[in-house]
């Protein structure tokens, strides 16, 4: 399932047009993204929860030398028990 | 940082972003998700653009495997794009590493970062690090600022470029006494527009003892302002370097916090509340002598009652008789003195006759009346001993319960201390026969305690 079947399924239970649903998508992509960059978990109820983990600045021996590596942001998802039973059906 | 953003939160920000209506953001948010589940319920691949691949996995636990999009990768981790990977010498020494993010615990394989600290959007300089002093020179490029924060207005003041300290100045902050706080900015609203803000280390090209010694002699001058503080102050956060005020002293390794003027306010109160139990304890004290006072003098009174019995019955046989007190004032006088002793004996014996003629005129002129008798009740004397003392049997308390009705309630239940009058013998209904006055008056016991029952 690629985005646009996800916009193409949206917009027939909405009743919007596919462009408004990109839009809406993007937008919506945009807000999670902000707060995930502020390091603020997002929580979708019967869907799971968004995890910012920060790594920390750490040292690394690369080819004998030591080299400093920058700190970064991984997301991790944590699904809802919801989306679990569902999907373990298959 | 470090919420947990709710649905109706996110429905809420994407409407002012979209300019749409709360509602129907909300039902957006949800349906957009509920076609993702669907997907991942056929166990199909779904991939969300800007937001990454759900997949469906029975390795783990979780069942859903999540791959974030590199847009959302490259996003979240931009405040960390000027940060770059640095090679570091080979030579380089725990020490010198310590001293290369001084506010940051260093171990080899892992650096705390510390969450006060943004990264700096401005810096473009990217510089290839070629030997040791380059490097130790670019790092000391991308820590640029130090926000000071002055006492009055309590604004953070984050210098320009123009103002970065250079190595004298900081030399001569070392030295001097400082007398604003040095303090990392922790404006957490730097992180939106990501800034970096290192603690800047001036002695990244000097010894890293001389920047220990100088942060000593800091240390040393701030707790040197210690002695002269005052008690009234309990401000532990007042940043001034008054020599009064309390002492909050930065030191890298360990942090002080001197808090005296507390401990008095304690030992007050508790002095306070000692003083007020003792108050408390002295007033109870004296209630309770007033009250055992009272009681004794109860007791203690029961003897004037019989010297005025005794008095009483003196009184009624003088009218009878004459009296024939003399009083002899010294056997042992000396024989010249007996012709003295003599008149003195007779003069005194009437003297004393014409007193108690005068007291016998001054009573009133009814002598055949008897005069009433009145006793009290104590711990020791009831009624039934007053019977006993006046009538001769302790039986005949009915009578004097009787003359006392008014006043009594149950006989044996009468308060010590109640004035009884005791009639005189010859009122009392007896008929002569001892045995049928007892009986009859223990009747009338019976009857007064069936009253009670």
């Amino acid at each position: 399932m690629d985005n646009r079947t996800i916009n193409s399924r949206l917009a027939k239970r909405l009743n919007m047009n596919t462009k408004e649903t990109s839009s809406i998508t993007e937008q919506l992509v945009s807000v999670i993204k902000d707060s995930l960059s502020d390091l603020d978990k997002v929580a979708i109820p019967g869907f799971g929860t968004f995890d910012p983990v920060k790594e920390d600045e750490y040292i690394d021996i690369i080819d004998g030398h030591k080299v400093l590596m920058p700190p970064s942001i991984s997301v991790k998802f944590n699904p809802g028990t919801q989306l679990k039973k569902n999907t373990r059906r298959i | 940082m470090n919420k947990i953003l709710p649905l109706p939160d996110i429905a809420y920000r994407l409407a002012e972003q979209c300019g749409i209506d709360n509602a129907t953001a909300l039902e957006f948010v949800r349906n957009y998700f509920e076609v993702i589940a669907e997907g991942l319920a056929a166990g199909e691949l779904v991939n969300a653009k800007g937001l990454g691949t759900f997949q469906y996995t029975a390795e783990t636990d979780k069942v859903v495997k999540f791959t974030p999009a590199e847009d959302l990768k490259q996003s979240i981790n931009a405040p960390f794009e000027a940060f770059s990977p640095l090679e570091l010498p080979n030579n380089i020494s725990e020490d010198e590493l310590i001293g290369l993010t001084a506010s940051v615990d260093v171990t080899v394989k892992n650096i705390s970062f510390n969450d006060n600290q943004s990264v700096s959007e401005s810096n473009d300089e990217e510089p290839e690090p070629e030997d040791i002093s380059s490097s130790m020179v670019e790092i000391e490029k991308q820590e640029p600022t130090i926000t000071t924060r002055d006492e009055d207005n309590n604004n953070y003041h984050t210098p320009t470029a123009d103002q970065t300290p250079t190595k004298d100045k900081v030399d001569e902050k070392l030295t001097e006494e400082p007398e604003t706080e040095e303090v990392l900015s922790a404006n957490n609203d730097d992180i939106g527009q990501h800034s970096l803000k290192t603690e800047y280390n001036p002695s990244l090209q000097d010894n890293p003892e001389q920047e220990r010694k100088g942060r000593e002699e800091m240390s040393n001058q701030e707790i040197s302002h210690e002695d002269g503080h005052s008690t009234d102050d309990l401000n532990v956060n007042k940043q001034s370097t008054d020599s009064k005020a309390t002492i909050h002293i930065i030191d890298d390794d360990n942090e002080v916090y001197i808090v005296p003027s507390a401990r008095y306010s304690y030992k007050m109160i508790n002095a306070v509340w000692i003083l007020v139990a003792l108050l408390i304890g002295i007033i109870i004290g004296g209630i309770c002598t007033y009250l055992g006072y009272d009681k004794l003098n109860q007791v203690f009174n029961n003897d004037s009652t019989e010297k005025y019995e005794i008095k009483q019955n003196i009184s009624q046989p003088a009218t009878d008789q004459q009296p024939t007190n003399t009083v002899e004032i010294s056997q042992s006088s000396s024989p010249s003195n007996k012709n003295k002793a003599k008149p003195t004996q007779v003069e005194i014996t009437r003297a004393e006759e014409s007193k108690m003629h005068e007291e016998t005129q001054a009573q009133p002129a009814e002598p055949t009346t008897p005069q009433p008798i009145y006793d009290r009740i104590t711990s020791k004397c009831f009624l039934t001993t007053m019977a006993g003392k006046y009538y001769g049997e302790k039986e005949f308390w009915v009578y004097i319960y009787k003359a006392n009705s008014k006043k009594l309630r149950h006989p044996d239940r009468i308060k010590p201390g109640t004035v009884i009058w005791v009639p005189d013998k010859s009122t009392l209904p007896l008929t002569g026969n001892h045995q049928a006055d007892v009986l009859k008056a223990k009747r009338l016991g019976q009857e007064i305690y069936a009253q009670y029952r």
